[in-house]
């Protein structure tokens, strides 16, 4: 088998809490976290709020340096990569995140921001990266006239794919996804998924999916981490963990989210926390 | 195919079914709401009707934009700006609330019906007490005296599963964990154990595993006040596993109604089924989701047909008229053409 394209090991971060400093005590978002994605796959991040997932992507998109531990890309530490190879790093790392509203500039056309990937890393000319935006925007399944379009002419839905677009503008080899679809309706959720999943295979990306949903997680990955209080507290195929959890607490989280079945309710839960 | 004299005795089965020897607790009876902007008028909630009985969880799921918030703000009068009734009416036990005035309301909110908000956190006052915020009602409504108000809501915070609740009464709102906000405004609008509670996506902002005590707190109010509940949410999953009976909205109107065993097992309107179809579920593998393609028809230029004819994948040409409401059997109605015998 190929070695990994992201290795993740024994990742930690603290951040310092608040209050006065004598009562001050650091909040460790990760615990000694290990993982290892392979080529052409999607990995699953799944865990409630709190449990450090977006902040174990933030450390490998390296907007965020960790505590301890070390991330390799390509078998590369990112965290010690020199300038020019930082910047050959973040071309073949992108990322979609949460709010489309808020990850594009309101006063630049769909156009200009999808092209300016293309631009920051002096890929091609003006004319060869039009073709590349026309041709980025049918892969998503938006048509030529969003280049002249404006972010709030866009629906929900619309502006997801949009952002979809952006991340793949520079094709890179690992996409990050940050709960891509928790601010879409349903109807518009299963598109945007189905769009990730056949974007994925088109071009042969790797993923990394993070959600609170278990549902979307399921649907999208081949390997899951189930995410608890800073650690990875089960990992394993996707179909495995789901349809026969180990950990105890992947277990309750299962059992908690309700199963659009009404004869399957749930006994309830004990309501003592 | 049903004939008219068939579905008439539907009709009245379900009258039945739902205990038609009294009045409903909450009835929206064609309600409509529009918006008048400078783009025209905006109809956001078109003829809806709806019952919640005594003692029933009602869910009324719709995806956002499809009013399914405005119609329960609009029941009790707080309808933003610009917002009116403009037909239907809604009745409290048989009481009219739209043409109340608004100091009856007022003595009518938090006492006879009250509502549980999406985000706790923004509707607690961050500046006091728990204890003053949950006891307020009784002081307000009943005229009681804070020290007793006070003894009285922890009980109200041990009903709804608060640990050593006269310390924790005492505290502030930030000082509470979410799910601990959002019991606390539960403990808030049972406080005088009204008729009726509205609760607007009460766990949406939740983990799951506190959603699930939240609905399970719900649960047991019903069992042991009786209380009728209108749950409004668009999480199927919620749906399944609290209501009894769904009534489901799109772009402003009721597509479907039933029980919640019909809705889920023979869901009869395109609509629900590609809801149904298109959610990702943890207990089942799926292959591919179904995507509905397009978006919900803009409040200011409906479709003169049926609303959802342009994203459904089994219209046909009568789909250019508006559908009514068809019973299909005796615990459930769909507005669709495809119900409609010749």
């Amino acid at each position: 088998m190929t070695s990994p394209l992201v290795e993740v090991q024994s990742l930690s971060k603290s951040f310092t809490g608040s209050g006065p400093f004598w009562r001050r005590r650091d909040v460790r978002a990760l615990v000694n976290v290990d993982l290892e994605i392979r080529a052409g796959e999607t990995v699953g991040i799944v865990g409630e709020s709190g449990s450090g997932k977006s902040t174990l992507l933030r450390i490998i998109l390296r907007l965020m340096r960790p505590t301890s531990g070390r991330v390799l890309i390509e078998g590369h530490d990112i965290n010690l990569l020199a300038r020019r190879d930082l910047r050959l790093m973040r071309r073949s790392v992108q990322a979609v995140f949460q709010d489309p509203t808020a990850s594009f500039n309101p006063r630049q056309s769909i156009g200009a921001a999808l092209a300016a990937p293309l631009e920051v890393h002096g890929v091609g000319n003006s004319v060869s990266r039009a073709e590349k935006v026309q041709e980025t925007l049918d892969l998503v399944g938006l048509n030529g006239s969003f280049v002249e379009r404006y972010p709030h002419q866009l629906s929900g839905g619309q502006r997801q794919r949009a952002s979809i677009a952006r991340a793949i503008m520079l094709r890179p080899k690992l996409l990050l996804a940050d709960e891509p679809t928790s601010a879409l309706d349903v109807s518009v959720q299963a598109q945007i998924l189905n769009l990730f999943k056949k974007t994925k295979s088109e071009l042969g990306l790797t993923c990394l999916f993070v959600s609170h949903n278990l549902g979307v997680i399921r649907y999208v990955s081949d390997k899951v981490a189930v995410m608890y209080q800073g650690q990875i507290v089960e990992w394993g195929d996707s179909e495995a963990v789901f349809s026969n959890p180990r950990h105890e607490y992947t277990q309750t989280l299962l059992a908690a989210v309700p199963e659009a079945n009404p004869h399957n309710r749930s006994k309830g839960p004990s309501l003592v926390s | 195919m049903i004939t008219a004299e068939q579905e008439e005795l539907m009709r009245e089965q379900i009258r039945h079914h739902r205990c038609s020897d009294r009045s409903p607790t909450l009835e929206f009876d064609s309600l409509t709401v529009e918006f008048k902007s400078r783009r025209g008028t905006a109809r956001v909630v078109d003829r809806v009707s709806l019952q919640v009985w005594p003692g029933e969880i009602v869910g009324l799921i719709g995806e956002s934009g499809s009013g399914k918030t405005i119609s329960a703000m609009s029941a009790l009068g707080l309808a933003p700006r610009g917002a009116s009734v403009t037909e239907g009416d809604v009745r409290l036990s048989g009481e009219s609330l739209i043409s109340m005035s608004e100091a009856d309301l007022r003595k009518v909110r938090g006492d006879r019906l009250s509502l549980i908000p999406q985000d706790a956190m923004r509707a607690l006052n961050p500046v006091l007490r728990i204890d003053k915020q949950v006891g307020e009602p009784y002081v307000i409504h009943r005229g009681s005296n804070w020290s007793s108000a006070r003894s009285r809501v922890v009980d109200l915070l041990a009903d709804v599963h608060i640990p050593s609740p006269a310390d924790r009464s005492v505290e502030y709102p930030h000082q509470y964990s979410g799910g601990m906000q959002q019991r606390a405004m539960i403990a808030m609008g049972l406080a005088l154990e009204p008729e009726l509670l509205i609760a607007d996506e009460p766990t949406t902002a939740l983990d799951v595993t506190v959603q699930a005590q939240v609905l399970q707190l719900l649960r047991e109010i019903r069992e042991n006040h009786g209380t009728a509940i209108l749950f409004i949410t668009h999480d199927l999953g919620v749906i399944a596993e609290l209501c009894d009976w769904v009534y489901v909205i799109y772009a402003g109107a009721i597509m479907e109604q039933g029980s919640v065993e019909q809705i889920f097992d023979h869901p009869r309107h395109p609509y629900t089924d590609a809801l149904l179809k298109s959610t990702p579920t943890v207990h089942t593998v799926q292959d591919e989701l179904m995507s509905i393609p397009g978006q919900i028809p803009s409040p200011f230029s409906l479709p003169s047909g049926c609303r959802f004819a342009d994203r459904c994948d089994r219209r046909f040409d009568k789909c250019s008229k508006e559908p009514s409401m068809h019973a299909v059997s005796p615990d459930h109605m769909a507005r669709c053409w495809l119900e409609v015998g010749e």
